[in-house]
């Protein structure tokens, strides 16, 4: 029999129990978890109008922005709600150009610019203190002079805030008398690139003014009441990054130039994290100061949050969130956050609404100006340069936009209307005008006498589907991983269930009579059963008109515009207050799925199918408000869904792919080195399918071993079955043979029952010796008588 | 013939068969590892309880063939001997 020594059974049998308590592990989170969160959850972000930020700028007289030339209107004519999704939409998927745009063109540090402006004769000491709005020093000190004399509008780039000299990279001006009487300024513009996290920014600064602002403010809309961080709050509120991200930053300081050596300045970076329950402050420093690290308080918000059992449910290992997304150590410079982009800026989408007649207002038709426009279906910037001087001039006049210098008109009427249903402003081409461009010298000809100015902003995942891990991460955040477009065309479908959007009407195309088949007499069961049957249904209306039920479905996989605006002029009116959006709900079916298991074990999975519900709630009130997304990460395989994506079950993968595939030398006592080796003679250069695979054959040699002994154990049966009646035959001859000899009273006298050969023998022996003996007897005295006789027989 | 309930090889052959079609079934999906070990341990621990069988199996069927060896010689030099007598 072959020996059968399974060498990988050590090293299986450890990891099929490691890997046992690492599913139990995640089960008991999951039940762990609040009720209302799952391990994994999956949402589609709705292209809705939820999503869109639209911030009210003010109205901005037309002059101030038709100077810029590609301030103009975008093509076509549309409704204000398609205006937005539109936008909206389009620059969702410029970010993603733009982030790789600044990627490839950034270079470090942030741009800066120092100006010497006179002052009256006079002493000036200590800390400025001034209206830097009215005196609008915060625009001025922004922008290059060319009238201040030789030693004015000084450039450079640093990304060095730990003093003064540093921050200016050794341009101020040092010559006291020259700095006499003069208000030393200095802006430093660009980047603020951050990967995902919480950050802060603290100023320690004195005998001087400053001003931070972080974000779309530091483009064109700072302000000295809208600074993030100034000598009255000395470091910022948190700065979340949901994702590593190109923020503008500016810094402003002002002093006398009298004291310009008494003047201190230096910035610090604060990241917050949670680790180990705690939530820690991490500074970080410029030049060679090394970063610190420290507790802070626990807020009481996440306190609740990681009390009871879920305190353990916190992740804090990197690779669980954004992998890039660690910026701790001492390899990481404050320096690094900063970056400059030459010739480009960032996109704040401003945008105006106007009607060009009063017949495209009835219509809801409008021009949208911007400095966009779509090229193939892309958002792209008109021209950079002139995006410049839009900034430029929106901040040379914000002082009179919140003034509300351009509200009323010439006529002294309202310069603006809005849009009751949506509540958005619009503004008219003035009726006589032209569309010719406006000059300085004619501030109201061919365009409205004001643009109704928007800030339009979408939320990042507008339009894609994600998937939500329901544990927060170092970051105070859930993370967040895109399911890839393929992913979803060849694994998603359509589910049976539906979000409802309440008030939005559909397009009047739909409606109108020369599309009057679009619309069906259906209520809103009936209709949303219609819509089931279509497998190129993405969404219904269901709407009265007139009280009849009425029924429109989407017949191309499309995405609804969202509109609020009652279509007019058609045929057959929505009743007001009737109409509903219902949006179909995706799902990915389980169904033969070989990564069933790892899907099911944390997943929220409901009949064999995975939900992917439609969210239209990007505020705060979402379950998952704050959230990371690595975008680095897609989901583009199921074997990247739920836990089959977890970096720890990858891990598990790999080893037991290594396990099992991988060959290796084992040795007896279980212990294994990843190499071929087979100097030792009690070891196996093999793998756990291949070893299993030996043992198995090894088992079937020994079962041909085995039989061939049963074989023998037959054969012997069979001989003896020969034997044993041949030697019974043999000896029952001889038996009867010696019963012959028996004597019965040698075998009554004996104390054997049986007669022994030997002693029949000596029986024998003896009855011959007796009858001999008796013969010799007889003989002799039959002699004796016979000579008796004869001497007789003589003597007669 | 009794095997005193020593050893019980019935059904084996058809598990590990069974195993094996499993385990080659599952190949074209590596992501399954983890699962596939599972299957890979569960079936070295019934190679082990097979090999177990067979060496307890073995001791047994040696055991009864020295007997039948030891009952065969007995015999055959028995048989001789009344042979020799019977002559």
């Amino acid at each position: 029999m072959e020996p059968n020594k399974l060498f990988t059974y050590d090293r299986l049998s450890e990891f099929v129990n490691n890997y046992k308590e690492f599913v139990a592990k995640k089960k008991k989170e999951e039940e762990e978890l609040d009720p209302n969160l799952n391990a994994y959850s999956y949402y589609h972000f709705s292209n809705n109008p939820n999503g869109i930020i639209m911030d009210s700028i003010g109205r901005f007289g037309q002059n101030i922005l038709s100077s810029v030339s590609a301030w103009s209107p975008m093509k076509n004519k549309n409704g204000i709600d398609a205006w937005r999704i539109n936008l909206a939409r389009g620059l969702v998927k410029f970010r993603e150009n733009e982030f790789t745009l600044f990627q490839t063109n950034k270079k470090p540090g942030l741009d800066f610019i120092i100006n010497y402006d006179e002052l009256p004769i006079g002493v000036y000491y200590n800390t400025p203190n001034m209206n830097i709005d009215q005196e609008d020093y915060a625009y001025r000190t922004s922008i290059s002079y060319t009238d201040r004399g030789s030693d004015n509008s000084i450039t450079g780039t640093s990304n060095d805030f730990s003093s003064l000299q540093a921050a200016t990279a050794n341009k101020l001006g040092l010559n006291k008398t020259s700095l006499l009487y003069k208000m030393v300024t200095v802006d430093w513009h660009g980047f603020f690139l951050a990967p995902a996290g919480n950050y802060s920014i603290t100023c320690n600064a004195e005998n001087c003014l400053f001003y931070i602002w972080v974000g779309d403010n530091a483009v064109c809309q700072f302000m000295n009441d809208n600074a993030d961080v100034n000598n009255n709050t000395t470091t910022s509120e948190k700065f979340f990054f949901p994702y590593e991200q190109f923020r503008y930053i500016r810094i402003q300081i002002y002093y006398f130039g009298n004291v310009q050596e008494d003047v201190s300045f230096e910035l610090v970076f604060n990241r917050i994290t949670l680790k180990n329950k705690t939530e820690m402050v991490e500074t970080i420093s410029f030049g060679n100061v090394p970063n610190t690290e420290s507790p802070t308080f626990m807020s009481n918000q996440y306190y609740n949050m990681m009390s009871g059992e879920n305190a353990d449910m916190i992740i804090n290992t990197p690779d669980s969130s954004s992998p890039s997304s660690s910026p701790s150590g001492q390899s990481f410079q404050a320096s690094q956050f900063f970056c400059n982009v030459p010739n480009y800026y960032p996109l704040i989408l401003y945008c105006a609404f106007v009607s060009q007649n009063e017949q495209d207002f009835l219509n809801n038709q409008f021009l949208c100006y911007s400095m966009v426009e779509f090229q193939n279906n892309e958002l792209v910037v008109k021209d950079y340069t002139q995006l410049g001087i839009l900034y430029q001039n929106i901040r040379m006049f914000m002082t009179q936009v919140l003034n509300n210098d351009y509200d009323y008109n010439t006529s002294n009427r309202l310069s603006y209307g809005v849009l009751p249903p949506i509540n958005i402003q619009y503004t008219i081409i003035e009726p006589g005008s032209s569309n010719s461009p406006a000059t300085t010298s004619t501030p109201t000809n061919g365009t409205p006498f004001a643009f109704a100015l928007y800030k339009l902003n979408s939320d990042y995942r507008m339009g894609k589907i994600y998937q939500i891990d329901g544990v927060l991460n170092e970051n105070f955040a859930y993370p967040m991983h895109e399911i890839g477009k393929d992913f979803i065309t060849n694994n998603l479908s359509y589910a049976d269930n539906y979000e409802v959007f309440p008030g939005f009407y559909p397009n009047a195309n739909a409606i109108d009579v020369q599309y009057y088949n679009k619309a069906v007499n259906k209520n809103e069961l009936e209709c949303k059963e219609f819509c089931n049957n279509s497998t190129n249904c993405a969404y219904y209306f269901a709407y009265s008109s007139n009280g009849t039920d009425k029924c429109i479905i989407d017949t191309d996989n499309s995405v609804p515009v969202f509109n609020r605006v009652p279509p007019s002029n058609t045929n057959e009116p929505v009743d007001k207050g009737s109409q509903s959006l219902y949006l179909r709900n995706y799902q990915f079916d389980l169904s033969g799925n070989p990564n069933k298991e790892c899907l099911i074990l944390n997943d929220n999975v409901q009949n064999n199918v995975i939900p992917i519900v439609n969210n239209s709630n990007y505020s705060d009130t979402f379950t998952y408000s704050n959230y990371n997304l690595d975008k680095n990460m897609k989901i583009t395989s199921p074997n990247e869904m739920g836990l089959c994506g977890n970096p720890e079950y990858k891990k598990k993968l790999n080893e037991a792919e290594q396990i099992l595939f991988k060959d290796t030398t084992y040795y007896k006592n279980g212990t294994f080195v990843e190499n071929f080796s087979n100097a030792i003679p009690d070891s196996k250069y093999t793998d756990a399918i291949d070893d299993t695979s030996d043992g198995i054959r090894t088992n079937l040699n020994n079962e041909v071993l085995y039989a061939e002994k049963q074989e023998k154990i037959n054969k012997n049966y069979q001989e003896l079955n020969n034997l044993i009646p041949e030697y019974e035959e043999t000896r029952n001859e001889i038996k009867i043979k010696e019963q012959l000899y028996e004597a019965s009273q040698i075998k009554a006298s004996s104390d054997q029952k049986g007669p022994r050969i030997l002693k029949k023998k000596i029986m024998d022996n003896n009855e011959l010796y007796l009858s001999s003996k008796l013969l010799f007897t007889l003989g002799t005295v039959s002699v004796t008588t016979l000579l008796i006789f004869a001497i007789v027989l003589a003597r007669d | 013939m009794s095997n005193n309930e020593k050893f019980d090889l019935s059904g084996v052959f058809q598990v590990q068969q069974n195993y094996l079609t499993d385990l080659s079934n599952s190949y074209p999906n590596v992501n399954n590892a983890p699962l596939i070990a599972r299957y890979v341990l569960d079936l070295q621990d019934k190679v082990n309880d097979v090999t177990q069988s067979y060496q307890k199996a073995d001791t047994s069927a040696d055991n009864v063939l020295t007997e039948q060896y030891d009952m065969i010689d007995i015999i055959k030099t028995e048989q001789e001997r009344i042979d020799q007598i019977q002559d």
